[in-house]
């Protein structure tokens, strides 16, 4: 029987960076994906690099009184880690983080905008507040619309088709081993050990896997693999959908998002523009679990094309070239699952909340509880205890 | 050139192409139409690099021309292949046709 430290399911972004941090530290690690590296949300969707505080969280006082203290350091930790991302694993990933705009239209917009600053100024995040004009200034071509945006230099873009990629390869240099297509049929603990019974799609053959823990980082199916284990993990699939236009000549320098608006807008290095911003698609129901393909949802198309051609018009004068879905997970409380399951030692999770924003963050934070078995401070907010009423009766 | 011998065609109609008027039917695609015309070259990328359809099925964009639906309309960027002749559009497309996008400040 096949031994390793830690078994990874899902060679998404988290999947495949705590692979690498973990390989790299000397651990046996074996990763496993149903479908290929990638191939989920991790290489679907928009790619911004967004360091403001969601509106999520500025509408949701509660949330926020929660999660503030550990905000700023997660923040700032993710920061730098981007900003080393390029040369620690040595290739390309078309990371640019020339900063970010949050842009408002509207009074009642411009005031949510001015409680968000006055929220992180406090807690030290390094944001400008700018007023239409300055917006302007900095980025020509914004709309006469726009009234105020609040401007964090820290924010940007990243490729998702190379980030993760990159991680993985790093990973296989440092030792990790990628299993895919196998699927995980089913999970045990026992002895202390875990079972992990898999099966290479395409009909091949039942192998069971054993190790010291499994790290679930399947993302917006992380419920279906923590009920292989015997456990609730309430974490629900949510379609979103991602627009490109053509290469266009360079009009947009910086992130643009909507503080009041479902938006974002880059543009790329090839020269395309980016349009998303978390539009839903509509998620198929009578396909297999991680299967089904979302269906694009004209209406909403249009309200995020609007969206964009309202904040930036030259947008009006490109071809929209490709739309398409990718399925993330999101959590009753919106934020992210990551840590170590109490009914079940040696379970971990790490899924939910801004998966490519803090991906790597995320993954290097849950290698570091992994091999130290501490959990570190950051990720406090985050446990999978606060479900841990669902699994009263579940358990390993 | 078309295939004319048991071919039986509705009633042309007339579109411009380069400034020239072109007697084509309903039915066709500019592709076809600048196909027949002779036209090998479609169009210059923004690397200047003569391109002409490739995929024939709205995928590649390597077909874009200009099109007016009229004199006054403004033009926009098609893709040939998957768009049908109207009569009186006005459609420029060749070597001198650079299909970058003309971004003017329209805040």
């Amino acid at each position: 029987m096949p031994r390793y430290d830690v078994v990874i399911v899902g060679a998404g972004v988290i999947g495949c960076a705590c692979a690498y941090y973990l390989a790299r530290a000397g651990v046996r690690v074996a990763v496993l994906d149903r479908n290929q590296v990638n191939s989920g949300a991790s290489g679907r969707n928009a790619g911004s690099l967004h360091f403001q505080l969601e509106y999520r969280l500025i509408q949701n006082q509660d949330l926020l009184d929660r999660q503030l203290p550990f905000l700023l350091p997660l923040t700032l930790a993710g920061i730098e880690q981007w900003r080393s991302l390029p040369e620690e694993l040595g290739v390309d990933i078309g990371l640019k983080m020339t900063g970010g705009l949050m842009v408002a239209e509207t009074p009642k917009q411009i005031a949510l905008l001015r409680k968000k600053s006055e929220i992180e100024t406090r807690c030290g995040l390094n944001v400008e507040w700018l007023s239409g004009d300055e917006a302007r200034q900095l980025q020509p071509g914004l709309s006469q619309s726009v009234q105020a945006a609040l401007f964090c230099p820290d924010e940007g873009h990243c490729n998702p088709r190379l980030l993760t990629p990159a991680y993985a390869r790093q990973a296989e240099a440092a030792g990790a081993k990628f299993l895919e297509p196998c699927e995980v049929v089913d999970l045990a603990r026992t002895g202390g050990k875990w079972l992990v019974r898999c099966r290479l799609v395409n009909g091949g053959a039942e192998e069971t896997i054993q190790a010291e823990s499994v790290v679930n980082a399947s993302g917006a199916w992380a419920s279906e693999l923590a009920l292989k284990a015997n456990l609730h993990l309430p974490l629900f699939p949510v379609a979103l959908m991602m627009s490109v236009t053509e290469a266009a000549p360079k009009v947009l320098k910086y992130l643009v998002q909507h503080v009041g608006r479902k938006l974002s807008l880059k543009q790329v290095s090839d020269g395309n523009i980016l349009v998303g911003g978390g539009w839903s698609a509509k998620l198929q129901t009578s396909a297999k679990q991680g299967a089904g393909k979302p269906e694009i949802r004209l209406d909403n198309l249009q309200k995020n094309l609007a969206a964009a051609c309202d904040v930036l018009p030259a947008v009006r004068d490109l071809n929209l070239i490709r739309t398409w879905t990718g399925i993330t997970g999101i959590t009753l409380d919106h934020l992210p699952v990551i840590g170590q399951f109490a009914e079940a030692p040696g379970f971990y999770v790490a899924a939910g909340g801004s998966g490519f924003t803090y991906g790597p963050t995320y993954a290097k934070l849950l290698s570091e509880y992994i091999l130290t078995n501490r959990q570190p401070e950051l990720l406090k907010p985050y446990s999978p205890d606060r479900f841990s009423d669902l699994n009263m009766f579940m358990g390993q | 050139m078309r295939v004319e011998k048991g071919i039986n065609r509705p009633q042309p109609i007339s579109i411009t192409v380069n400034g020239v008027s072109q007697q084509v039917y309903p039915g066709e695609t500019l592709a076809t139409v600048l196909f027949s015309a002779g036209l090998q070259c479609f169009n210059q990328n923004r690397f200047e690099q003569r391109r002409a359809p490739l995929c024939n099925m709205g995928t590649c964009f390597e077909c874009l021309v200009s099109v007016k639906r009229s004199d006054n309309d403004r033009p926009q960027r098609l893709r040939a292949c998957m768009t049908d002749v109207e009569e009186g559009m006005v459609v420029e497309a060749g070597e001198g046709f650079s299909i970058t996008p003309p971004l003017g400040d329209r805040s």
